[in-house]
């Protein structure tokens, strides 16, 4: 079914978006920086895809899944949706991560009791 | 069908730039910070890099399996993790190093003029931070 990946792909960039606004992980945190950051990846993640294409390493194979855009030879639509979710995937776990490991790192001993009780 | 190290050597520069934004990131952030808050970011960068390599493990094989990507295999080293060449990895590490760092790098700086405060969405007082619970009680119904 043509557009299969991209519904696939905003569903789970959805799911992503809900936690990050739960736990204010990162656009919901600061969004300008998170904007910033999301930006840079793109554009980092995209040139490497180009110059991949480029060397002929890797190219679309045989699916009926993908839209039909195409960004440029071999860089469908849906790739840029990919690495929204690589990125935001990536930054939702970093900012969910930082107080864990700062309690963990900074008060190990008191941590542990404050976290049997205080997790589900 | 021999292999070749393309696709690694192609993962080489990236890699670099991501390792020296990184390196980057911990000078400063040690800098403004010390070093505790260094090593904070160091480890969520590293644990959050290895929870992306096993949810890239899942979803890349899901993609190739789907027929989504394909790959010359000539031009990748052949050793394959399920049905992708293991060097696809090297998104995640990327990823894992790069991101988090222009986080950090883009922070608020807190320097020296003191009697200007700064607007932060932290705390000015980072050893308090950790007794918070971490949902804000207004956020509570």
């Amino acid at each position: 079914m043509p557009g299969a990946y991209l519904v696939g792909l905003l569903v789970s960039i959805a799911g992503i978006a809900v936690l990050d606004a739960r736990y204010r992980l990162f656009f919901w945190r600061s969004p300008l920086r998170a904007a910033a950051v999301m930006v840079i990846g793109l554009v980092f993640f995209l040139v490497w895809d180009v110059v991949g294409v480029h060397l002929g390493v890797f190219f679309i194979g045989h699916n009926d899944l993908l839209s039909g855009v195409l960004l440029a030879p071999e860089v469908p639509l849906e790739e840029v949706f990919f690495l929204v979710l690589l990125c935001w995937t990536t930054m939702d776990l970093f900012g969910a991560l930082g107080p864990v490991v700062a309690r963990r790192l900074d008060r190990p001993s008191v941590d542990d009791r404050v976290d049997a009780g205080e997790r589900p | 069908m021999t292999g070749s190290a393309t696709y690694a050597l192609l993962a080489v520069p990236f890699l670099g730039v991501a390792l020296l934004v990184a390196v980057t990131a911990g000078v400063v952030t040690a800098r403004r910070r010390g070093a505790g808050r260094r090593r904070v970011g160091i480890v969520s960068a590293v644990v959050a890099g290895a929870v992306l390599l096993v949810m890239t493990g899942v979803f890349n094989n899901v993609i190739v399996g789907l027929g989504i990507v394909a790959y010359d295999p000539a031009l990748v080293a052949g050793p394959r993790i399920g049905l992708f060449p293991v060097e696809d990895l090297a998104y995640s590490i990327g990823a894992a190093l790069l991101l988090p760092s222009c986080w950090v790098l883009l922070d608020r700086p807190r320097t020296g003029g003191a009697d200007r405060p700064v607007r932060s969405e932290r705390p000015s007082r980072p050893s308090r931070r950790h007794d918070q619970p971490p949902r804000r009680p207004e956020e509570t119904p």
